[in-house]
């Protein structure tokens, strides 16, 4: 068992979040004292498309108090296949701007703190990321470039704050929750991003939203202490084959970003 | 003896395989590197996935023994039976 604990503050729930969570809080190892830590937690998702559009959804939907979102760009016909929180009439929009009308639809109680960028040290400064990350008591990532993803992961574990790494392409994902001093960082897992990687890639909605689910998953777990997080071993899944198995990860003793921790 | 080798992510795409059977001669251990090797030189393609430009094992690529992480170290004798999994680090989006 972990011995990290992200969800110290608990916000008191009122009749009305007891109705709309009365289903979850029934969840016997949650009850209202973990419903309160949801209440009180500020997850960092970034960025909102095929990933995190879904990773946010559900934790807007559980009740996690506030949702720190990035997000840059307009929406484009492509996005639609993936990108559950755009909408067909918003086309040629910001998206962070649909993120957050989709996201109010659904919890008018979130407290949102939107970005319109991407958290790379190309795009924004390591301070202003820095400062981000802060913001947040753990992140989520779903960044398509290793870029987004290093910067994530660098300030995360400067921060000593828990980092669930998301991934898809084609019909796979990979997914691994991260905690500082006792896990490996993805630096520690892929030292370097794979050589031609392209922006574009091959994937189905589903497949990011199955991953994207399992990842708000991971979040509540932290957040609450439900469970076992996916800590020191690394999911993977062939979806067109219908399998799934675990691999045994290990922290790198010369990784630049978390040997001294 | 034949090392199984299953492929995953652009791995999977670039060789357009999920697993290959790698034949090792009868003399000694076969060595992880000359496995990546034996893949390289069948699918051209998948070489830079493999290999950095000096030769040595890319940094994006995970590599995985019967479900236990391994160090990228060329000369790591492999076991008789053994199961490789090379992984390809991949995104979201
Ligand atoms: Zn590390």
């Amino acid at each position: 068992m972990s011995q990290f604990r992200c969800g110290e503050k608990k916000v008191p729930l009122t009749d009305e979040d007891r109705a709309i969570w009365d289903w979850q809080i029934a969840t016997e190892d949650l009850g209202e004292a973990g419903q309160e830590r949801l209440k009180g937690a500020s997850v960092l998702v970034s960025r909102c498309g095929g990933l995190g559009s879904v990773v946010a959804y559900e934790l807007a939907a559980a009740g996690v108090g506030t949702l720190v979102l990035a997000h840059a760009g307009n929406l484009q016909p492509s996005d639609l296949n993936r990108q559950l929180l755009m909408t067909h009439d918003w086309l040629g929009k910001p998206r962070i701007e649909s993120v957050r009308r989709r996201l109010l639809d659904l919890n008018p109680r979130l407290n949102l703190v939107t970005y319109n960028a991407n958290l790379s040290e190309e795009n924004i400064s390591e301070e202003k990321i820095n400062e981000i990350v802060a913001q947040a008591d753990l992140v989520v990532d779903c960044a398509p470039l290793f870029t987004e993803r290093y910067a994530m992961n660098r300030a995360a574990f400067q921060q000593g704050k828990p980092i669930v790494e998301c991934a898809m392409y084609d019909m796979e994902y990979q997914i691994t929750t991260m905690i500082p001093g006792e896990t490996p960082c993805l630096r520690c897992l892929y030292p370097e991003d794979p050589s031609g990687w392209k922006r574009k890639f091959p994937v189905f909605g589903a497949v990011s939203g199955t991953v994207g689910c399992l990842g708000a998953v991971e979040a509540i777990k932290l957040i609450t202490d439900i469970g076992d997080p996916l800590t020191n071993r690394l999911l993977c899944a062939d979806l067109r084959r219908g399998t799934h198995g675990e691999i045994a990860i290990h922290r790198r003793p010369d990784c630049p970003v978390c040997r001294s921790l | 003896m034949t090392i199984q080798v299953k492929l995953f992510g652009q791995l999977r795409t670039k060789t357009g395989q999920e697993t290959i059977a790698i034949e090792s001669g009868s003399e000694g251990s076969p060595k992880l590197g000359d496995v990546l090797a034996d893949i390289a030189q069948n699918y051209s393609e998948a070489k830079n996935l493999l290999f950095k430009p000096d030769g040595t094992i890319a940094g994006g690529l995970l590599i995985s023994i019967d479900d236990e992480a391994a160090v990228p170290d060329p000369d790591l004798a492999l076991k008789a039976g053994s199961t490789v999994t090379l992984l390809t680090a991949i995104s979201g989006g």
